[in-house]
């Protein structure tokens, strides 16, 4: 039997309440239930995820994707709306640092008390007061109060007492990256020191370098959801370009089906829907319903050889009546740098007016001579080729590679043809 | 689990809780008091200075201005210590119970971002405001020896008592730390309830002279019991009356032991709301 994980999260969602003013929320809780007045921000969504003991697990994700709030969830500080946590083993939260530390007070005198907040036994506290002094290395300053610290010597105090703490599991939010360059280089050592003490620790950060450096497993978080858990590498490469592999992962790569050049037909595909539902606005006006890479012959593609021609074909349906519209894409590619984009507009191809009810369906047709990569295209449909209004805009429509080129070496992130010419 | 099981346990649950957390306490307690004068010139004498303050200002407006009389025995010295066996237990109460009302919003980080027993964070507060008054008795005690009519045995039951208005005083604390959380509003409207609350208790002037109509309005306030038993045992070299004793202890149990089972229902939801 495989040892209980230190962490284990199932089903986890939590929802805030959100009230226009206190006074609502007054009013609701005093209605018991007969009156709403708040709607819910659900922070996180069917989380669920297992930590076994002694990994590192990175969490990553862009701001408001949940990451503070699935920590507070582990930490116990903060109740799931549903789903269950267990833990098992003595928790030490560094969700925020020097909190629980007062101005006036010397840093002794903090230390003593974080040790104590901490739930360390005074013994235990007055014994490792001298490491962290060490650690921390801001000299005399120990014993003078706290807020005459310039910014860098309190991050470090607060650095050293949450690190000696000495947890089974350590919840660090964003609190790494601090302080100059020797200090994070010993902060990483200690951390690898708890490490090999069998520590269990999970991690929220943007510091993508220290990810990589420094967990062992990492998830992917947006909109509160899990979209994927992986190495370290594999996450932090998806998370760079915002490139959606993830959300894509699990759908089956497109078959290759018969070509059909001479009319190709409206063909919607609702695995696009549910992915693009996670990176997708506008008025909804008309939907981009599907989006496809194919070869000359009309065949999907998953990867693309380098310089190949290729069709982006996009497939939309319309709900309204639309006299004008614009249809672009964008290339980018993985550290999220557009590199090749045009609409319809500006290559003189408007689209035609559309009534509600009707398809249309787009093709693109280029070389994309990129450096051999992963790369994703965001779809966008606008009212007008000039005004910035979107009836749907879906990022990461679609994620292909570029093969490496067998006979040379792309130098750029883009190659263009050139001629040489010697004069000797 | 039978009632008296189940009474017994939420009576000492709330108990393991403090004793298990004394350390973390003791230094939110110290940290509270030296927070508070630290940065002052007097420093830590205005413990001393604020409750004379209010002695000698109550002194003069009820006994000079308004000619309040003890009745039987009151020499000239006897009605501030009178008045000021009366204000300690109180001040110590309101202190307690106004900063308990503020403290978990005071506390946000705490509450926040670490795994910590919020429940600590009342419970230093009423301890410090105890810590408070106990430097109020050590003015008040040597004071009642010199002008008054001394001590007596009597003075043993003291800590007994101040049990009690522990008990009492963090019941409501926990209670009001809960709604402090929740409607921020809590702290104008406390100040006003318990100055109201100050004037239907005997403290600036003897019960006796309440008339009778009107002492139903004592028997049904706790700190009525608990003043009037500070004073008979500081200065009246009595034991309280046994009946009075019954109705500060019931109802300080019961307060404590529901103010605690509220603020364990409440607790989850403090990070949402702060």
């Amino acid at each position: 039997m495989a040892p209980a994980p230190a962490i284990e999260v199932r089903g986890v969602a939590k929802a805030y309440p959100i009230f226009r003013t206190p006074r609502h929320r007054v009013l609701e809780a005093l209605s018991f239930g007969r009156l709403r007045y708040h709607r819910p921000f659900w922070a996180l969504r069917d989380v669920t995820l297992q930590v076994p003991r002694g990994a590192t697990l990175g969490i990553v994700g862009a701001n408001g994707s949940g990451k503070s709030t699935l920590l507070q969830v582990i930490a116990g500080i903060v109740r799931p709306t549903a789903g269950t946590v267990v833990t098992s083993g003595r928790i030490a939260s560094l969700l925020e640092l020097g909190a629980g530390f007062s101005p006036d007070f010397t840093g002794r005198e903090n230390l003593e008390m974080y040790g104590a907040i901490a739930g360390l036994p005074r013994a235990t506290v007055r014994q490792r007061i001298p490491a962290v002094e060490a650690f921390a290395d801001i000299g005399e300053f120990i014993d003078r109060p706290v807020r005459t610290y310039s910014s860098g010597m309190f991050v470090r105090l607060a650095f050293a007492a949450a690190i000696h703490v000495d947890p089974e599991i350590l919840l660090v939010d964003e609190a790494l990256a601090v302080g100059d360059a020797a200090f994070q280089h010993r902060c990483i050592a200690k951390i690898r020191e708890l490490q090999r003490a069998g520590t269990t620790i999970v991690f929220v950060s943007h510091d993508m370098g220290l990810v990589k450096a420094v967990c062992t497993e990492a998830v992917l978080l947006a909109a509160g959801r899990v979209l994927r858990r992986g190495t370290p590498a594999e996450i932090v490469s998806l998370y760079h370009g915002e490139v959606s592999t993830a959300a894509v992962g699990d759908a089956p790569r497109p078959a290759p089906r018969a070509p059909d050049v001479v009319h190709p037909t409206f063909r919607p595909d609702p695995a696009f829907d549910r992915r693009a539902g996670l990176f997708r606005h506008g008025s909804g006006g008309a939907r981009i319903r599907n989006v496809e890479l194919l070869d000359a012959g009309g065949g999907a593609l998953g990867s693309v050889a380098f310089g190949m021609e290729v069709t982006l074909r996009v497939h939309l349906e319309f709900y309204e009546d639309v006299p004008v519209s614009t249809l672009g894409f964008i290339v980018r590619d993985k550290t999220g740098v557009d590199l090749v984009g045009t609409n319809t507009n500006e290559e003189g191809r408007p689209l035609p007016p559309r009534p509600a009810g009707s398809t249309l369906v787009v093709d693109f047709t280029q070389r994309l001579p990129l450096q051999p990569g992963p790369y994703s295209v965001s779809t966008a449909l606008a009212y007008s080729p000039t005004q910035p209004l979107y009836l749907d805009w879906v990022d990461n429509a679609l994620v292909f590679d570029v093969l490496p080129p067998g006979h040379k070496h792309v130098h750029g992130k883009v190659w263009l043809p050139v001629d040489i010419t010697i004069h000797e | 689990m039978t009632p008296a099981q189940a009474l017994g346990r939420s009576l000492v649950s709330p108990f393991q809780v403090l004793l298990g957390q004394r350390d973390t306490i003791e230094l939110f307690v110290r940290r509270e008091i030296r927070g508070r004068y630290v940065n002052s010139v007097l420093g830590l004498s205005w413990a001393v200075l604020h409750p004379l303050a209010l002695l000698a200002l109550y002194t003069f407006v009820f006994s000079h201005v308004l000619s309040v009389r003890l009745g039987g025995d009151g020499g000239p010295a006897s009605f501030p210590l009178y008045l000021f066996c009366g204000m300690l237990p109180w001040l110590a109460f309101a202190d307690g119970v106004t900063r308990a009302s503020s403290v978990l919003v005071e506390q946000t980080p705490l509450i926040k971002k670490v795994v910590f027993p919020s429940e600590v964070l009342p419970a230093y507060v009423v301890i410090a405001a105890l810590v408070m008054e106990g430097v109020g008795l050590a003015v008040l005690l040597p004071a009642v020896v010199l002008f008054g009519g001394g001590l007596g045995w009597s003075l043993l039951a003291l800590p007994g008592i101040v049990l009690l208005q522990f008990l009492f005083t963090m019941g409501v604390a926990w209670f009001l730390a809960c709604v402090g959380v929740a409607v921020r509003d809590v702290r104008h409207v406390l100040g006003v309830l318990l100055t109201l609350w100050m004037f239907l208790t005997p403290i600036v002037y003897p019960a006796d002279m309440v008339p009778a109509r009107f002492r139903w309005v004592l028997a049904l306030n706790p700190l009525y019991y608990l003043v009037e038993a500070y004073r008979d045992v500081v200065l009246g070299h009595r034991l309280p009356p046994p009946s009075h004793v019954a109705v500060l202890a019931g109802v300080a149990v019961v307060v404590f032991v529901a103010g605690y089972a509220t603020f364990r229902y409440s607790r989850h939801v403090f990070a949402d709301l702060l």
